[in-house]
């Protein structure tokens, strides 16, 4: 405790201790988990608020100026997209890349699940034919994928974040990381098919004229 | 490998999902627009302009309407594999079996905590000597500090794979075939018909 109260950050004087300096591990806890004074100053998780229902009008609207990090030293948001299709080690890794993140005290907005497209693969059978339908089926291979999303990630951590992730990939996974865009918004919403052939079909009207 | 169980799951198998709600049932003989196919534009120039504010009224009220998100159905399990028969029927353990899966279990713990906080420790060093290269960097000239801190965007679509399950096998004839790519069901706001599969072969 008293190297940290002693410790004023060259980097940023103003402060104490910065933010790239309390990701290190200076200070310890002592818990005494057996004793009865266990969590005496706790404060956190108290009051748990309810979550706002989200408005279903303003789903899927793409709001560029949330995705902007907040400083140019850091990323805008990033997506970490783990896919395979081992559904079990593509979670279970999602959950590792979520709490190193956690651990890093990383801003995480969101985490979902992207939809499973199957690759089928078809062995030509007794039929001698290059039609794909009268193929036997093989097996249908998913490719599961689940995202990870981060906003303002230090650039000064990321090479290490990568490095550990790197070195800690199941068989079978594969995660990329790149940054949020609308098309990652719009891939998660059903396509209007409807809705594209009515626009369509005034866009033929109206060149008619 | 997810291998579709045994046989090849056939398009006459009715499959329902669990969460009814979420599908469109559909009879066989819906068709959209019944009796009246393709546009006609051969039409007066009246009856056009009407047809075009028809057309933009209506596209209003589609957009009008809140996106759908297109749901998960990585946990939704058919109905017709829910059976009695297919119930697996699990013998009952003995203690010194669960007494050895427990101390193993521990032994596992051991090692990969160890592994954990070895991680950690790196990482937290690593971190520890940045932030006093930062300091060095800094003292010398603030120029070359800023340009350290922004971040690489060079790297930016970054991919990493695993290690393969499986090695290559040697000498291994591929056998004659092809790949299709299957979109995710439901990903248009199309209604499904029922019968159609929706896991495995579809």
């Amino acid at each position: 405790m008293s190297a940290r109260n002693i410790f004023k950050c060259i980097l940023n004087s103003q402060k104490a201790v910065c933010r790239n300096c309390t990701a290190s591990t200076f200070v310890t806890q002592r818990h005494y988990r057996n004793r009865p004074s266990h969590n005496i100053g706790r404060t956190h998780g108290l009051v748990v608020h309810d979550k706002a229902p989200e408005d279903k009008k303003k789903v899927g609207i793409w709001k560029p100026d949330e995705v902007k990090s907040t400083d140019p030293t850091n990323f805008n948001t990033l997506n970490f997209v783990v896919s395979g299709y081992d559904l079990v080690l593509v979670e279970n890794f999602a959950t590792y890349i979520h709490r190193l993140l956690i651990k890093h005290k990383q801003n995480v907005t969101q985490t979902y699940a992207i939809p499973t497209s199957n690759t089928v693969i078809k062995k030509m059978g007794q039929v001698n034919s290059a039609n794909v339908e009268q193929m036997d089926t093989d097996i249908a291979l998913p490719n599961h994928k689940r995202v990870v999303q981060v906003k303002d990630l230090p650039s000064v951590l990321s090479p290490i974040l990568l490095q550990q992730l790197m070195h800690s990939v199941p068989q079978s996974v594969s995660f990329t990381v790149k940054e949020y865009t609308q098309e990652d918004l719009e891939m998660r919403f059903m396509e209007r098919v409807g809705l594209a052939r009515d626009k369509e079909e005034l866009q033929a009207l109206l060149d008619s004229r | 490998m997810k291998k579709v169980n045994g046989s090849v799951f056939r398009a006459s198998n009715i499959v329902l999902l669990n969460s009814i709600h979420l599908l469109r049932c559909v009879s066989t003989c819906y068709t959209q627009n019944a009796g009246f196919q393709g546009l006609n534009l051969n039409m007066p120039l009246e009856l056009k302009l009407k047809q075009i504010e028809r057309k933009k009224l209506k596209i209003q009220r589609m957009e009008r309407k809140a996106l759908e998100p297109i749901p998960i159905t990585d946990f939704y399990i058919p109905y017709s594999w829910k059976t009695l028969q297919r119930k697996r029927k699990m013998t009952p353990l003995t203690e010194s079996t669960i007494e050895r899966r427990a101390l193993l279990e521990k032994e596992w713990v051991r090692f990969v905590s160890d592994q954990h906080q070895l991680e950690e420790k790196k990482t937290s060093v690593m971190v520890n000597e940045q932030v006093k290269a930062l300091i060095e960097l800094r003292l010398k000239s603030d120029e070359l500090y800023e340009a350290a801190l922004q971040p690489d965007l060079t790297i930016l679509p970054f991919k990493c794979t695993g290690p393969i399950e499986t090695l290559q096998l040697k000498d291994y004839l591929m056998p004659l075939g092809s790949y299709i790519l299957q979109p995710a069901p439901f990903s248009t706001d199309q209604p499904i018909a029922v019968k159609a599969d929706l896991f495995g072969e579809l």
